[in-house]
């Protein structure tokens, strides 16, 4: 199997426009995958899901516990891919059921009360925290990077 | 890099390159183009002979028909311009994703048939996929 993960990225709207045209152009995606509980019972947003990925592109829709064996399906032998989750435990958890992961991208999560604003799209609070510093401990490189032209940051001086 | 400039009424034009800039961060050689209530076909005229770059540019205009349309046809024989009419996001997106890829004729082409394919009811397209997707489960 020659799968390749190419991105690992934290975005609270899953496939939008930055990840559709942003991302998947300038890194040649050929494969989304939206690891997500919600969305993968729900078929009217797999459907939603469906639709916002870019035509010729291949998706994947699954439980956050399967992340990590859908590298080695059929469907993603040989392309290069963007898997997405929609939070900080979601990565922790896929992880945690043999997900490896070596870098992971933060593009949007959203403010909610009780989170602290960090960048103009990331808004974090405890738990996120401590998910983060659970991560760097497996040796996860994270970076808050919300376009491919923007200039990562590093995540340790925000938690 | 082909130069891509939006030219519409009013503030579509800088609200359209602002917006993709969300999408696909800052574009080079992106320019717009806005004319002001007060404003008419000599003063755009200048603003467009002020920057456009000499080999040409494609051009995205808000409404065939209206000034930036003409005028921007108008120019079209003494400068090296495209003109594509009914500019929206989708449009100005594949042009900037396509344009280092080909001519600034094939470009408008491509960005045209791209734009037509952009508009399309989606009530109805919504609901196909729902059947589908209930008929593979």
């Amino acid at each position: 199997m020659t799968s390749q993960l190419r991105l690992v990225r934290i975005d609270d709207r899953l496939i939008h426009g930055q990840v559709a045209i942003g991302w998947v152009k300038t890194i040649k995606i050929q494969h989304l995958v939206v690891a997500d509980d919600a969305v993968a019972k729900d078929s009217m947003q797999i459907c939603l899901m469906e639709m916002a990925t870019p035509p010729g592109l291949g998706i994947t829709i699954c439980p956050v516990a399967e992340a990590g064996s859908v590298c080695n399906r059929e469907e993603v032998d040989g392309k290069r891919i963007l898997m997405l989750f929609s939070s900080s435990g979601d990565v922790c958890r896929a992880v945690e059921n043999g997900l490896f992961l070596k870098e992971l991208n933060i593009g949007g999560m959203r403010y909610s009360p009780g989170k602290k604003q960090i960048t103009k799209a990331v808004a974090i609070d405890e738990h996120d925290a401590e998910h983060f510093r659970k991560l760097l401990g497996y040796k996860v490189k994270i970076q808050i990077q919300m376009l491919p032209m923007d200039e990562p940051v590093d995540i340790q001086k925000y938690i | 890099m082909t130069q891509i400039i939006v030219a519409a009424h009013g503030d579509l034009a800088q609200e359209l390159v602002k917006t993709v800039g969300m999408i696909m961060g800052n574009q080079p050689d992106l320019e717009h183009i806005s004319l002001e209530a007060h404003e008419g076909i000599e003063d755009l005229r200048r603003k467009i002979e002020t920057i456009l770059k000499p080999e040409g540019c494609l051009m995205l205009v808000d409404m065939f028909g209206g000034t930036p349309s003409n005028v921007a046809l108008a120019l079209s024989h003494q400068y090296p311009i495209r003109v594509l009419a009914g500019a929206n996001l989708p449009m100005l997106i594949e042009a900037l994703v396509h344009r280092a890829l080909m001519d600034i004729a094939q470009l408008a082409r491509f960005v045209e048939a791209k734009g037509k394919k952009s508009i399309f009811y989606a009530n109805p397209a919504f609901s196909n996929c729902s059947c589908e997707k209930e008929g593979d489960e």
